[in-house]
């Protein structure tokens, strides 16, 4: 530790005795580069959604809602921006627990904490459902679920208990694999694609493109996850261009899809297809294998498992601040609630689940974050004057 | 340590619930395709499939069942084969020509829904009774003739491009009608005897190979298609009329709507590379002026023929080439109710360019 460091140390003391009880330094060795908040921020934000959000995206601003794809890609940059601009209202290295505490005092500040505990623990398991649902349909459509989820679970306390480095690591391993399969597959869909059907490049009304911006946030929730691994980056402000560029990328990439399926698909066609992704290369055939979806799916998992244990991590970092509970017990206590909602939960609509959490997603990043971003910078003003 | 342990455990569940559902080949048997027809009192199915000998080596089968619904075909297969029937295989479904007249709306939603269905699966209709026809494959030891042979004809053919994903794209597509591979028995042996028009989930018309050749040529590249274009010469004395027989090399498509509102008009023009395969013996192609002149006679005969299509289709209400998405795709406000019943009136008016790019060796 510098010298300078130290002495910033000591003034932090003199000046609040509140940083002092705050102060959560991660030791070096659990740091992480700063690029490699691209895997993360990437995987976090990639879900099974991709799958399937292509229709809900259509339904009302139908082959239009391209433009949504944009609009909210732009305005997440903007989140993002607030999001850095509220974790560097204080001293570097605080997570939004710790913010929250000194912004709304104790019991409030709890209490917001543990809602986003809450929050992050039920997007967690939302993610795990749908994965599950999509190998119930596609890859084994009579094997007991509860086997299946057994072995998730397992692979996800395996994963999430080596710590956050290990999350980090298998990130990075899931934006390789989703990156190596979906440029070369949808590219060999392209001979099966008819241009014609994004004319007229503009016949849909401004509400009608905003309705579809509503269903399209869901595919970029899990940013928010950046409020709690930030401590964890080393140099954390150097971070900041690459988790633009990774939420440029992926609003590239998300244009791309979007753009190729609804060349693919005709408007009516689209409607009753459930998961237009998978359904795009039930066309392809490889070589070995005649079908390529299950491979797809397969290979899915990797990224999955690093999506749902970032999310678990993240409740399990939130439950460890809040009320000093060891992240090991809650990641259990966590575990066993998913088996135990998998075993008694016989309700196959997972849609609707979906439909909630992206309610409550869509304010949580459009509504607390701007609302933290206020206050923070009224609060560094204020004890600046 | 204990991670260490974990590790194993999740290695020995994985190994052991592997053990689930499992397929193996000869102990399955594969459904290559399947027909339907309709009977007096219900819908009557047969399914072509075959039994895995070894390596190499599968014999053919067909299994009838008849049912008064329109589901549950493999059910009831099943209870008629020693080893479970399994439709990951599935390339062909074929349909009876009264079935096909009567709508075949349930059956297409069901391949849609299941995915387990390939994209590439390849639908027909037979003239006549579709489970004659499987009896014929079964004959020919091919467990995927059918598909085979379609497919075979779209890159050597006159067939266009079709898959089920290309009769879904159609048939759920607004502005737009499916059309199938018709299929006939000719002495014995299946032959494709054109394509089925179809207005919704209802056929409604058959074309010939000839205007199959046409249709391809206004929806895509119609590389490789063979058209016979009669002429007339020295020869008209003769019984028999001469005919040039030509083949695409390549072919393009352009379409300029010229007016969108109440009745749209549409102007097409076609470009075409043709290569002279068979000629009339007493047609003498040596000089520039003669190729120019016969090329002129082949545009004009194309563009006749072409009007004379595309009245056959407005005649008939349907719509494969795609007329209403593309006045769709030009204008702000479009209903598909509304443009059906204007359909029949909108203007087309036909250009050919045809271009002789290779005359043989003589």
């Amino acid at each position: 530790m510098s010298i300078l460091a130290v002495v910033e140390r000591c003034l932090e003391v003199q000046f609040s005795e509140v940083f002092r009880i705050l102060k959560n330094p991660v030791d070096e060795k659990y740091l992480i580069s700063p690029f490699l908040i691209v895997p993360l921020m990437y995987v976090s934000m990639v879900m099974p959604g991709v799958l399937n959000f292509q229709r809900e995206l259509a339904e009302h601003a139908g082959y239009n809602a391209y433009i949504s794809v944009v609009l909210v890609g732009i305005s997440i940059h903007l989140i993002l921006w607030m999001i850095y601009k509220i974790l560097r209202s204080n001293q570097e290295g605080l997570d939004v627990t710790a913010i929250n505490k000194t912004c709304f005092g104790k019991i409030a500040g709890n209490i917001i904490n543990f809602a986003i505990v809450l929050y992050f623990c039920f997007g967690a398991y939302i993610k795990f459902r749908a994965y599950i649902e999509v190998i119930q349909v596609w890859v084994f459509p009579s094997v007991e679920m509860i086997i299946i989820c057994t072995l998730l679970v397992l692979l996800l306390y395996y994963t999430v208990s080596g710590g956050f480095r290990s999350v980090t690591g298998l990130s990075f391993f899931g934006l390789l694999i989703s990156i190596i399969h979906v440029i070369p597959e949808f590219s060999l869909v392209l001979p099966y694609t008819h241009p014609l059907n994004l004319m007229p490049l503009f016949n849909h009304s401004i509400t009608d493109i905003l309705l579809s911006s509503k269903s399209m946030i869901y595919q970029y929730m899990g940013l928010e996850a950046l409020l709690l691994y930030y401590p964890f980056i080393k140099s954390p402000a150097k971070s900041q261009k690459w988790a633009h560029l990774t939420v440029f990328f992926l609003t590239l990439m998300y244009l791309m899809i979007i753009i190729i399926t609804f060349m693919y698909f005709s408007e009516g066609q689209l409607r009753e297809i459930l998961w237009p992704t998978l359904y795009m290369l039930k066309i392809l055939e490889g070589p070995v294998l005649q079908r390529v979806e299950y491979l797809a799916i397969s290979m899915w998992l990797i990224k999955m498992v690093a999506n749902i244990s970032l999310f678990l991590w993240a409740a399990c970092r939130g439950m460890k601040n809040v009320f000093q509970i060891k992240p090991r017990a809650s990641l259990i206590a966590f575990l066993v609630g998913f088996l135990i909602l998998e075993y008694f939960l016989k309700d196959p609509n997972i849609f609707r689940w979906i439909e909630f959490y992206s309610d409550v997603g869509l304010y949580f990043i459009y509504g607390y974050i701007p609302i933290m971003f206020v206050v923070t910078q009224i609060r560094k003003n204020w004890n600046k004057g | 340590m204990y991670r260490r342990k974990i590790f194993l455990v999740i290695i020995l569940c994985a190994v052991l619930s592997a053990c689930a559902d499992q397929k193996i080949v000869n102990k399955i048997v594969l459904v290559s395709a399947i027909s339907f027809d309709t009977v007096s009192n219900g819908i009557k199915s047969a399914a072509l499939i075959a039994n895995f000998k070894e390596q190499g080596k599968t014999e053919l089968q067909v299994l009838h069942t008849e049912s008064i619904s329109n589901n549950g075909t493999l059910p009831r297969l099943n209870t008629r084969t020693k080893d479970p029937l399994e439709k990951g295989q599935l390339r062909m479904v074929l349909f009876g020509k009264t079935l096909a007249e009567k709508g075949t709306g349930t059956k297409i939603h069901n391949l849609l829904r299941d995915p387990k269905i390939s994209s590439r699966l390849q639908l027909g209709v037979a003239d006549g009774d579709a489970s004659e026809l499987l009896e014929i494959i079964q004959k020919s030891q091919e467990p995927f003739f059918l598909s085979d042979m379609i497919e075979q004809n779209m890159i050597n053919g006159n067939l266009p491009s079709m898959n089920l994903h290309e009769f879904l794209f159609n048939y759920y597509g607004e502005g737009r009608d499916m059309f199938l591979p018709y299929f006939k028995i000719d002495h014995g042996e299946v032959i494709i005897d054109g394509l089925a028009l179809f207005r919704s989930d209802q056929k409604i018309t058959e074309i010939s190979m000839k205007d199959a050749f046409l249709l391809k040529m206004l929806i895509q590249n119609s590389k490789n298609g063979n058209y016979m274009v009669p002429v007339e010469g020295k020869a008209s004395n003769k019984q028999v009329e001469d005919f040039i027989l030509l083949r695409s090399m390549h072919s393009k498509a352009n379409y300029i709507v010229n007016k969108v509102n109440q009745i749209p008009s549409i102007s097409i023009r076609l470009k075409l590379e043709t290569e002279l395969q068979e000629v009339p013996d007493w047609m003498v192609l040596r000089s520039e002026e003669q190729l120019t002149q016969l090329e002129k006679t082949m545009g004009s005969y194309f563009k006749t023929e072409i009007e004379k299509f595309l009245s056959l289709l407005k005649e008939n209400k349907v719509d494969p080439v795609g007329l209403g998405d593309l006045v769709r795709s030009r204008s702000k406000e479009w209903s598909a109710q509304d443009f059906e019943k204007i359909y029949q009136e909108i203007e087309t008016t036909v250009s050919v360019q045809v271009k002789i790019v290779n005359t043989g060796s003589s």
